[in-house]
């Protein structure tokens, strides 16, 4: 167990000194948080996110059709911390198949993105936890409808500063030594998914992201929530997770701020339903 | 496509994503408008935006060059003629 984790640690350091000179793929948070025991805890996340290309410094796939096109990329995001803080590791490979109109600017015939746009994401890849207790292997497939275009005068300003997708999730459950290992509070598996037999789930996710809504003393302050649920068919359960967000924002590109968070349920894979709150700095490099 | 055509496809696709307000011109950088944290996994703006101007290069018969690891902290005038 402790070599896994090593390796996953060392491949994280990697990554993250891979992207350092390059275009800010990585956004970290640190904080503390109350627990789902009331514990007073340290959180911590990671959210990666890198074009093929930029990776391995040549140019990534990308499929070009007559209106449509394929691009793919890794992406991993890690939310851990300690005592029984929350935990939730995903990585995964995923593209992009995107479906436009097309129009012309300047005499040049370019996708239309002030017209609605369909953007259907694909990926392959593991869910887990920080003590690999529960290891995931997980196809996902959904569609994203873009409707978000400041020029879009037909949808309704409020509206454009959300987004919602709709996801199908494939799989299978591995089973794992955890006789070892003792899991509690908001570390608990609350999963009715059964080692050693297949996943398969519906994932509807909804956000709303404000930016700075108002600015006091140079500092902009936005709200941040979301809302994603999780219909699993084959043990005909529900698991969900809510997350609410005051954001202060630190800098004018908004790649530093302070927050203040709440959330309601952990998501994949241990699926646990108590709430953790608490707050914390995140920076993107 | 010339250059001066490219600088005006990119500002078209960042007025497209650029929901704060920011003054779009041929030095506007990047991640002023775009984010890569603003969607589900790589449906957000940054990879949206790269994928449109790649798509809008290979269409127009352009080679699909690289782009340099630091466009995004650059401005349109910078990027224009590294890709085309």
């Amino acid at each position: 167990m402790k070599k896994i984790r090593s390796l996953f640690f060392i491949c994280l350091l990697s990554v993250a000194q891979l992207s350092v000179a390059q275009e800010k793929p990585l956004q970290l948070s640190l904080g503390t948080i109350k627990t789902v025991l009331k514990e007073n805890a340290i959180d911590f996340g990671i959210k990666y996110l890198q074009s093929y290309d930029s990776l391995f410094q040549q140019q990534d796939i990308l499929f070009a059709g007559k209106n449509n096109l394929f691009q793919f990329s890794p992406e991993f995001n890690v939310q851990s911390g300690t005592g029984d803080a929350f935990s939730s590791v995903n990585l995964k490979l995923t593209g992009l198949l995107m479906f436009f109109q097309t129009t012309e600017i300047s005499e040049v015939i370019t996708p239309c993105t002030n017209c609605y746009m369909h953007l259907l994401p694909v990926s392959a890849g593991i869910e887990t936890n920080n003590t690999f207790t529960v290891v995931n292997g997980i196809f996902e497939a959904g569609y994203v409808p873009w409707y978000q275009s400041p020029m879009m005068t037909k949808v309704p300003d409020w509206l454009k500063h959300t987004k919602a997708g709709i996801f199908v999730q494939a799989g299978y459950k591995f089973s794992r030594d955890t006789s070892i290992v003792e899991s509690q509070g908001g570390q608990a598996d609350e999963s009715a998914e059964m080692e050693d037999d297949g996943i398969l789930r519906l994932k509807g996710s909804f956000t709303i992201d404000t930016k700075s809504i108002f600015t006091i003393s140079g500092v902009g302050i936005g709200i941040f929530g979301s809302a994603n649920g999780w219909y699993d068919l084959l043990n005909n359960e529900v698991y969900y997770r809510l997350e609410g967000t005051m954001r202060f924002f630190l800098s004018a590109s908004h790649d530093k701020s302070f927050n203040l968070n709440y959330q309601k349920g952990s998501g994949a894979p241990n699926f646990n339903q108590g709430d953790q709150f608490g707050m914390g700095l995140t920076l993107t490099f | 496509m010339n250059v001066e055509q490219l600088k005006k496809v990119m500002k078209y696709h960042l007025a497209n994503f650029n929901d704060e307000g920011v003054e779009i011109n041929n030095d506007t950088i990047h991640n002023t408008v775009l984010s890569a944290i603003d969607g589900y996994g790589n449906a957000n703006s940054k990879y949206i935006y790269r994928a449109v101007i790649r798509w809008t290069l290979k269409k127009n018969g352009h080679e699909d060059k690289p782009w340099p690891s630091d466009w995004f902290d650059q401005s349109v005038a910078y990027l224009a003629p590294k890709i085309i």
